[in-house]
């Protein structure tokens, strides 16, 4: 037995892997000393180039029916259009529709483009408009979207180019739903069937699909023939790169030229052939109070907790200014945002004397890890003012659970408000008819409930105007919420990037945008 | 040797069914579900979402659904995942042979740094040299792999600007999938631009997660080497006027077969540190996949996911000890299977 292993046999075996990993080394030697890497943009190709973005996440999925994420979304939306399209205040602007008109309080008639293709030249027309819908709306199609335009009853073609649609009841944010919902060419889907469409989608947008390679990259190439302009770069390749450190080394690095959700504290970092570009954002942060559990029982520690919250220096303290202070559940640019209300003003003396209701009781606040800083600078500001408040941190799903069954004493969390209509938050979270949804504080007011249902009633936005001051009136003055911040999104830039701007709902308009050698 | 083979994959087969279940249990008993996640913060009433889970199985008792998904597994599909629609074995399919190529990479990597540093310190034992190479072996196990990564990407992407910090292949490469291993593919399609990208996206995760593993790999050759180093036949080698190499190579030959049995072990370290690593440089791999995939409660991708990396790890394991065997052949006799 020594003898076989003493043997020159098993050394000579060993050669082959010596040999592997002597050719490895040198591999790794030789390609070290050929000079730098070349970023992975290869904008040599062509005269626009290639724009690089890094997206936090991947997409779930470029089939437009079947998500529900904001990320996927934003790639989505460079190969297809829909309908209308939001405007930089938010509010609806024509896209595939060059015009709407409501017919009666259920019936709305849109005017289709006439000189659109989808990339594998269908054309589109309203024959497309109805099956993007029904598809849409199809149980068996099983799109987590759907709800999205649960109020359509029905879609009907008047001619090729007249499209009309008809709602169930008055639906006033039917246009903040089509806003978000992509036409699809009903050809091509029905041919190939939903599989393969979502990996070679076919739309009408600026960019034609090229590959997916999940987790690593999608390629995007221009539409020479965009009905709205074509693309000045080439092409157009998002990359998934999910930690924040590295998602700022690939912009430095010249890897990518634009790089997603930067945190408020790193944007400093951003320097040199880099900055930050921030926009205004569509995320509402709040602290929920459970009014069935006290001491929130009490109108009083509501009311307390409103005064004892600094939100100015929230918003310069942990945003660096990257940010807007609330005092009413809704931002300005929302359809509802009251423009003269005076909020709770932070005010420690009189937090202190409102708070002496709690009676000394211990308060927790249940949050995310990422709303984690945010929750504790919150608990410190409470603390200050007399109120026992601690933090406790939960996984996303955990605390999901138990704010929606009422377990959570207190809560705090965001609500993404893209629609730019106050009944997007009105109706999750203060009216009582949407009691089992997932954002639960147990309050319940029937004045309110009237002003939600009537505002949800009619599409004649100047009463819902109306209406949503007076719910905001009443729902501060209840105090179920302290309203806190609307942060903006922050973007990292490479300084070659030109005419790019930062959208509010996270989308890359990116027809105009070209890259400096 | 039949019968030792046979009765390894039996009780490779009985651990592959317990890790399903125990994967199935824990992601039931995990607070939230995929529909929950699907609809995070959006505005979708109970109603809604029931009907959503009616859609997807999701309102059937969880026995129910363990048979339908072991069922199915048994003939070889692992469902479709719920937040993508796709199926699972394309998501492994597209997401392993990632991961394979980053630990093998890191294997070699761990190779290259350990072997010298066991040898030098085994044959010094005690010198400046072994303690210097303990001190080093101290460092890779005690330093995180994510701050690893991230030191080396701000070092050589950022600063120094040599090797790309994240992703695993530049776009317009051309490179035709074969094997799933992007540098392997270069290299059999002769693709020089590809084969350079691929290494150069390599270079900085495989370094991460080699050193962690060479740290370990260097600690067991070397106590390995110290072993064999007194033994008998290592002084008659000597005494014959073998020359040192030779008689290192007789003594690594020896040491072999514990190490290739602790670093059988350690494959599931390094599968877990491909996690992290993964994260850290955006690399496309089965990892990734899980973290996503928990984070999203899609149980179809944990479960094939995680059935996956069992039988892989089961598979080495399986191996090593035959490897074993046939380094020791003591072992073939039954007298040393585990």
């Amino acid at each position: 037995m020594r003898r076989m292993s003493d043997s020159g046999r098993g050394s000579g075996r060993n050669r082959p892997l010596l040999g592997v990993v002597l050719v490895g080394a040198l591999a790794m030697v030789t390609a070290c000393a050929s000079g730098s890497y070349e970023t992975g943009n290869q904008d040599t190709g062509g005269a626009g180039g290639t724009l690089t973005v890094a997206l936090p996440s991947d997409i779930i999925s470029m089939d437009p029916a079947m998500h529900r994420s904001r990320v996927t979304q934003s790639v989505v939306r460079n190969v297809f259009d829909a309908l209308v399209n939001q405007g930089p205040d938010l509010q609806p602007v024509p896209e595939l529709a060059t015009s709407w008109q409501q017919l009666d309080p259920t019936t709305w008639q849109f005017d289709l483009r006439r000189d659109v293709t989808f990339h594998n030249g269908e054309p589109f027309d309203a024959e497309a408009v109805k099956f993007s819908i029904e598809r849409l709306l199809d149980p068996d199609q099983k799109s987590p979207r759907a709800s999205m335009l649960s109020s359509i009853s029905s879609v009907e073609v008047k001619d090729p180019h007249t499209v009309l649609i008809k709602t169930k009841t008055p639906s006033p944010i039917l246009l903040a739903g089509l806003a978000v919902n992509e036409i699809v060419p009903p050809k091509y889907v029905q041919e190939v069937g939903a599989e393969e469409f979502a990996k070679k989608p076919v739309g009408t947008g600026p960019f034609s699909f090229v590959e997916r390679v999940p987790n690593e990259r999608i390629v995007l190439q221009a539409n020479k023939d965009y009905w709205g302009g074509a693309p000045k770069v080439d092409k157009l390749v998002f990359r998934p790169v999910p930690e924040v450190s590295a998602r700022i080394a690939a912009l430095k690095s010249g890897e990518v030229h634009i790089a997603a959700e930067i945190p408020a504290d790193l944007a400093p970092t951003l320097t040199g052939d880099v900055k930050a570009a921030p926009v205004t954002g569509t995320r509402i942060f709040f602290l929920a109070m459970n009014v069935t559990q006290a001491p929130f029982t009490s109108a009083e520690v509501r009311a307390g907790v409103n005064h004892a919250i600094d939100r100015e220096a929230l918003v310069k303290g942990l945003y660096q200014g990257y940010g807007r202070s609330l005092d009413q559940p809704a931002c300005p640019e929302m359809l509802g945002y009251h423009d003269s209300f005076q909020g709770p003003s932070f005010d420690l003396a009189k937090a202190k004397q409102l708070l002496s209701a709690a009676d000394g009781a211990a308060v927790r606040i249940d949050v995310e890890e990422k709303d984690k800083t945010l929750a504790e600078a919150v608990a410190g500001q409470l603390q200050q003012a007399g109120l026992k408040a601690t933090v406790n941190v939960l996984e996303t799903q955990a605390f999901t659970n138990s704010i929606g069954s009422g377990a959570s004493q207190a809560y705090l969390s965001s609500w993404g408000v893209a629609e730019g209509d106050a009944d997007v938050i009105f109706a999750q979270h203060f009216w009582s008819p949407s009691r089992s949804s997932a954002f639960y504080t147990g309050y319940r007011n029937d004045q309110v409930d009237k002003l939600v249902a009537d505002a949800r009633a009619t599409t004649d936005q100047t009463q819902r105007e109306a209406l949503y001051r007076q719910a905001i009136e009443t729902v501060m003055h209840d105090a179920p919420w302290a309203p806190l911040l609307n942060p903006h999104e922050i973007y990292g830039v490479s300084t070659r990037v030109l005419d790019w701007e930062p959208s509010p709902i996270g989308r890359y308009n990116v027809v105009k945008t070209s890259l400096a050698s | 040797m039949l019968s030792f083979v046979l009765r390894r994959i039996g009780q490779t087969l009985v651990v592959l069914v317990l890790v399903s279940m125990i994967v199935f249990a824990l992601l039931h008993l995990a607070p939230g579900d995929p529909v929950d996640a699907i609809f995070a913060g959006e505005n979708v009433t109970a109603e809604q979402k029931a009907e959503y889970r009616h859609q997807l199985g999701l309102d059937r008792s969880p026995l129910a659904q363990y048979a339908s998904f072991a069922a199915k597994a048994a003939r070889g599909d692992l469902g479709s995942s719920i937040s993508q629609g796709v199926p699972v074995g394309s998501l492994i399919a597209q997401t392993l042979p990632a991961t394979v190529e980053l630990t093998l990479a890191a294997l070699l990597v761990a190779i290259v740094i350990a072997v010298p540093v066991a040898i030098v310190s085994a044959l010094r034992q005690g010198s400046g040299w072994d303690r210097g190479g303990s001190l080093v072996a101290l460092f890779g196990i005690s330093m995180p792999s994510f701050w690893l990564g991230i030191m080396l990407i701000l070092l050589f992407a950022v600063t120094l600007n040599v090797f790309p910090s994240s992703g695993r292949l530049d776009i317009d490469t051309g490179l035709r999938p074969l094997t799933g291993l992007a540098s392997v593919d270069a290299l059999l399609q002769g693709n020089w631009v590809a084969l350079r990208s691929a290494l150069w996206h390599l270079a900085l995760p495989a370094v991460t997660l080699g050193t962690a593993i060479a740290a370990t790999l260097a600690r067991v050759l070397r106590s390995g080497l110290l072993d064999v180093k007194g033994q008998d036949y290592v002084e008659a080698l000597r005494a014959r006027g073998l020359s040192a190499r030779r008689v290192i190579r007789h003594m690594l030959r020896n040491a072999m077969p514990a190490t290739v049995t602790v670093m059988g072990v350690r494959v599931g370290t390094l599968l877990g540190g491909a996690i992290v690593v993964e994260t850290v440089f955006s690399w496309p791999g089965i990892g990734r996949l899980i973290v996503d995939s928990i984070q999203d409660r899609d149980y179809p991708v944990v479960q094939g996911a995680v059935l996956m990396l069992a039988t892989i790890f089961a598979l080495v394991n399986l191996t090593t000890d035959l490897i074993h065997g046939w380094l020791d052949p003591r072992v073939k006799q039954g007298r040393a299977t585990t």
